[in-house]
């Protein structure tokens, strides 16, 4: 069979399919298939939300006196805190299973061999992640708010503006801790490397910095400082404790969006496959 | 451009890690619609040769072309008909075979998700394709290595040591399988260790050493090529021997249960006439005088050593 015979013959086998993100789609299965992952989002993001207020309604049942009910506003605030901090756990292990995890199994080779631009390869690493971490935390948040009206009794209920405040805070910190995960582990190039860094940071040294008043303004340029601006007065349990404009706010969570993401494309552009 | 006569083209393609040169200045080119083996024992430079024209690690100098277009300049547009395995084939073990390929049809053109079925089809993997990766064995890794590869429709296929861990059906059947992509008009370049493989299966091959090409051409020709052998077998083969050893064209005499081996010096032309003329006006019988037949492997150890000895 001639050259020409034979190009034209494995063109007529190629048939059309349809245009979707195919990319992204390709992310979110590697993902949503790793079993464990999707159980430990599960177990930060969504069980401690039934448990708290499974105990909430338990102890109010039990003794309506001493213990008020399992909604209303005040506990919103409260499983919001925990469900901020749990949620943005989970976005750290997906960003960091995104990052790394194709270097780990060797795939990234064979995706860099397809001829994709590798900047494509990352990008659509993205959105795929906050889809997951988004279902997640979604799914705890839907619980909390349910649970905040449902069960409000006697309590001031949450308005629907805060819910839907407490719901775009509630994604913001998400998205913020999986770009941040994402971006280092992909420079990086190890996931368990990125989830001890990005934990210890977000976790301990992060508060701990802000905490620290003889810092001054330089607070400023931490991220948790820059998040507390833009979180609804209602959730707030103290005073802010950096005070600062939204706009500063705004361009401080861009920067540690935008370094995090450059520094992760950049690498994955130029790594040796 | 799609019809260039060679599939691959590089010149004076270098890679250095540090002070270590692992490909020196490579000239190569692989004719289409050949299974083109290329040559050479474990650290070569082979694997980084091909690292190289796909893309995986920068040339520290030279130039290559895959289906006519430059690379890194054109890569997207090049492998985009291109399919490959470096070293050995890797997946997400938590995915299924077909989900792995779907993995690896997303970041390819669109029509290749359509072929999913088929290349499972044609590497006998269609029974097991819903079953987790983790699960499949050493062969069945290599054979959805190969039908991945056939997502890109590919014009050319770059196999790096394919049949390593294969046992000898799994190897027989690979060899077909090869043989049939050259049929269907594709180009196969294969790299590998295995001189008997690439004898096999390829039409042509260039024999690497040290990160240089040191020969290239058909198989037969280069086999053909360099030191000549006769087998010969006398009436009296301790006068033969006294005889051969004082001829300045031979080289060698190893003696065989049936005869001898006789190597020549390949710069002495019709040296094995003078020889059979010598032999038989000392009165002896000649039983045996035919030319030995030449293999890849036998040219592949004379070139090696040869540079051994230099070194």
């Amino acid at each position: 069979m001639s050259t020409t015979a034979a190009t034209a013959k494995l063109s007529a086998q190629r048939t059309r399919v349809p245009r979707r993100p195919r990319l992204v789609s390709a992310e979110l299965l590697k993902l949503r298939k790793r079993r464990g992952l999707v159980l430990s989002g599960l177990a930060l993001s969504v069980l401690p939300m039934i448990v708290a207020y499974t105990v909430l309604l338990i102890v109010h049942a039990a003794n309506p006196v001493k213990h008020g009910p399992a909604g209303g506003l005040q506990n919103l605030s409260d499983s919001m805190d925990v469900l901020t901090t749990l949620s943005g756990i989970a976005a750290i292990l997906i960003g960091a299973t995104l990052g790394a995890g194709d270097l780990s199994s060797g795939l990234f080779r064979e995706l860099v061999v397809t001829g994709r631009s590798r900047l494509a390869l990352f990008a659509a690493r993205i959105p795929a992640g906050l889809a997951l971490a988004w279902t997640l935390a979604g799914t705890g948040f839907a619980i909390t708010a349910t649970a905040s009206m449902v069960f409000a009794g006697s309590l001031e209920a949450p308005s629907a503006t805060l819910l839907v405040e407490s719901a775009a805070w509630l994604a913001l910190m998400t998205a913020l801790s999986l770009v941040l995960a994402l971006g280092i582990s992909s420079a990086v190039g190890s996931r368990g490397t990125t989830i001890g860094v990005v934990l210890g940071w977000q976790i301990v040294a992060a508060p701990i910095l802000l905490h620290i008043k003889t810092l001054g303004s330089l607070r400023e340029g931490l991220l948790g400082a820059a998040t507390e601006r833009l979180q609804p007065a209602a959730l707030l349990h103290d005073a802010r404790m950096v005070p600062m404009s939204i706009a500063a706010s705004v361009l401080v969570i861009l920067l540690w969006t935008v370094v995090p993401l450059a520094l992760g494309a950049w690498r994955t552009s130029t790594r040796d496959a | 451009m799609e019809n260039t006569q060679y599939v691959v083209e590089t010149s004076g393609l270098t890679k250095r890690f540090g002070e270590r040169v692992a490909v020196a200045n490579v000239d190569l080119r692989v004719p289409r619609g050949s299974a083109f083996g290329y040559l050479g024992p474990n650290g070569a430079g082979k694997t980084t040769l091909i690292r190289m024209l796909l893309g995986l690690t920068h040339a520290s100098a030279g130039t290559m072309q895959l289906l006519g277009r430059p690379v890194p300049r054109e890569r997207a547009a090049a492998l985009a008909r291109v399919g490959a395995i470096v070293e050995e084939p890797r997946f997400l073990g938590h995915l299924t075979g077909r989900e792995n390929l779907t993995v690896i049809a997303a970041a390819r053109e669109r029509e290749a998700h359509a072929r999913i079925d088929g290349a499972l089809a044609r590497v006998g993997l269609s029974e097991r394709a819903d079953e987790r990766v983790k699960r499949y064995s050493l062969g069945m890794r290599q054979r959805l290595g190969v039908a991945r590869s056939l997502l890109a429709d590919p014009e050319l296929l770059i196999l790096d040591e394919p049949t390593n861990g294969l046992d000898p059906a799994g190897i027989h059947e690979f060899r077909d399988m090869i043989r049939g992509f050259v049929a269907e008009g594709r180009t196969v370049l294969l790299s590998s260790h295995l001189l008997d493989e690439v004898e096999k299966i390829c039409d042509e091959v260039a024999i690497v050493d040290q990160g240089k090409v040191v020969a290239q051409g058909p198989i037969a020709e280069l086999a053909a090529t360099g030191k000549q052998t006769i087998l010969i077998a006398t009436s009296d083969d301790e006068q033969a021997l006294a005889i051969l050893s004082e001829h300045r064209a031979v080289e060698s005499v190893t003696t065989e249960s049936a005869g001898m081996r006789v190597t020549l010096d390949p710069e002495s032309d019709a040296a094995g006439d003078d020889i059979s003329r010598r032999l038989v006006l000392a009165g002896l019988a000649i039983r045996r005088f035919e030319p030995a037949r030449r293999s890849l492997e036998q040219r592949f150890l004379e070139i090696t050593s040869r540079l051994e000895d230099a070194a």
